[in-house]
């Protein structure tokens, strides 16, 4: 099959989406498929089929689309700066996926909701698309005006009522959506009236001979002698909650001092979390190890992982920390309660509550037994359910399905 | 044979009036040829700008 994977946000890029991405575009493609990845370029400037470097600049289309959708002619269009951003980029996502030619393809695999909307615009009428959704931006962008009420975007706004609608179009948008967790479809179902027939849920797949050759590579971290490791990788931004866990720690630390924390990665709060870390006197158990590439030999280092977010899908640093075998610990947020059976295959707390998560850090510092059972059975249970060919085998039915029995 | 470089040839963007939803008269405005009439040519007929369904919802 020649298959179009597509999303609306930037390729390549260090995040999730483009991870799978390129993890499903390797696997098909070993078995004999051919995949092509288009998206916005990393530098907005234009929209790309990446892997055959055949590329279309917005320049060639933003006049026109200046002089024929202004204020006159288009008022909806100029309700919010937001609404024209989003709307006019999502716009030259479709004139550019015309300009590339989608006939030639047998499926459209969509990454996101803006995508998902463009391309069932202009893609010929037999061409099925698959909608496969990685998390709501409707949601993000929510909790974002409700957190910045400066912004005086509520809902009567036009600015929040666009995102509701771009979600419900664009997750109704295929001939079929899936969703990774139970959590997304319901709230599909419920919040945005997509129709509960056309949801399907399957989990991600996690190449593990991938995960343990980079582990097998090392790293130049040393882990210390006579302390357990805490282990929390992502990017340092708001959602993922890694001001929680600091606070867990500043509590922690009152009870014993026998570990240390890497934070691993980077972003926008490092330093507000730096200077959190420095206000709670951790300089010296809590380090910021920035954006590293032996992730997984670090998680081979550690004892206990974390991932408090405030908001999450199904990262994949929770599905590699129990391919890893460590305990982990995380919020109730989003799908993570589907990732980890509290007391079975890890501890759940509730979100932003650094007095459970202290708690919780405690008792694994303290039971060695019970973090080492909690990990083995994670990893048991990882092992089958992040597996990789499993999801590809789901997949390619789903392809079938849509190419020979349409939907 | 060599192919030979595809030489810009500027049209009015009036040409393409059909895609958008109001249709107005900008003739000093001109387009590259070659691109948009790839664009032109593979779009489906009834396609539209601006995106009417998905803006409808965002009157307040």
């Amino acid at each position: 099959m020649r298959i179009l994977l597509a999303t609306y946000w930037l390729i390549p890029h260090v995040g999730g989406v483009w991870k799978f991405m390129v993890q499903i575009k390797q696997q098909l493609e070993a078995l004999g498929h051919e995949v092509d990845m288009l998206g916005n370029s990393p530098d907005y400037s234009k929209f790309h089929i990446w892997n055959r470097g055949v590329e279309l600049s917005k320049e060639e289309l933003r006049p026109l689309l200046a002089v024929k959708l202004d204020a006159e002619h288009a008022p909806l269009l100029h309700g919010d700066h937001l609404i024209d951003y989003y709307e006019r980029d999502r716009y030259m996502m479709e004139l550019a996926a015309a300009y590339f030619g989608l006939e030639s393809y047998d499926v459209i695999h969509t990454q996101d909701i803006f995508s998902a909307r463009a391309l069932s615009r202009v893609k010929p009428a037999h061409i099925p698309l698959i909608a496969h959704l990685h998390g709501s931006v409707a949601t993000e962008l929510k909790n974002h005006f409700r957190s910045h009420p400066e912004l005086n975007i509520d809902e009567h706004s036009p600015a929040w009522k666009y995102f509701d609608s771009t979600e419900y179009y664009g997750a109704s948008a295929g001939d079929l959506t899936i969703t990774a967790n139970h959590m997304q479809r319901n709230m599909l179902i419920h919040e945005f009236q997509v129709p509960a027939s056309k949801i399907a849920v399957f989990q991600y797949g996690l190449d593990t001979g991938e995960f343990w050759g980079k582990a097998a590579k090392g790293t130049t971290i040393q882990r210390p002698s006579d302390k357990k490791v805490i282990i929390f990788p992502a990017r340092l931004v708001a959602v993922k909650g890694i001001d929680v866990l600091i606070s867990a720690l500043g509590l922690l630390k009152f009870k014993r001092q026998d570990w240390v924390c890497w934070i691993v990665g980077d972003g926008e709060k490092r330093r507000d979390l730096e200077s959190q870390a420095a206000g709670l006197l951790l300089e010296n158990e809590v380090l910021f190890l920035g954006e590293r590439d032996d992730v997984p030999a670090l998680l081979t280092l550690a004892d206990i992982f974390v991932h408090s977010c405030i908001q999450d899908n199904q990262p994949f640093s929770v599905m590699e920390a129990q391919i890893a075998g460590l305990a982990v610990c995380v919020s109730s947020a989003g799908g993570l309660p589907e990732m980890v059976e509290h007391g079975v295959t890890g501890l759940v707390s509730p979100v932003n509550d650094p007095v459970a998560l202290a708690q919780q850090l405690n008792n694994l510092l303290e039971d060695d037994s019970l973090r080492k059972q909690l990990g083995s059975n994670a990893q048991t249970w990882g092992n089958v359910h992040w597996s990789m060919g499993t999801m590809i085998h789901r997949l390619l039915s789903i392809y079938r399905l849509a190419v020979y029995n349409p939907f | 044979m060599e192919e030979q470089p595809k030489v810009p040839v500027q049209v009015p963007g009036d040409l393409y009036n059909r895609i958008f939803a109001i249709q107005a008269t900008q003739p000093e405005l001109m387009v590259e040829y070659s691109v948009w009439n790839q664009i032109f040519a593979n779009l489906p007929r009834d396609y539209q700008l601006p995106d009417l369904q998905v803006l409808e919802r965002t009157r307040p």
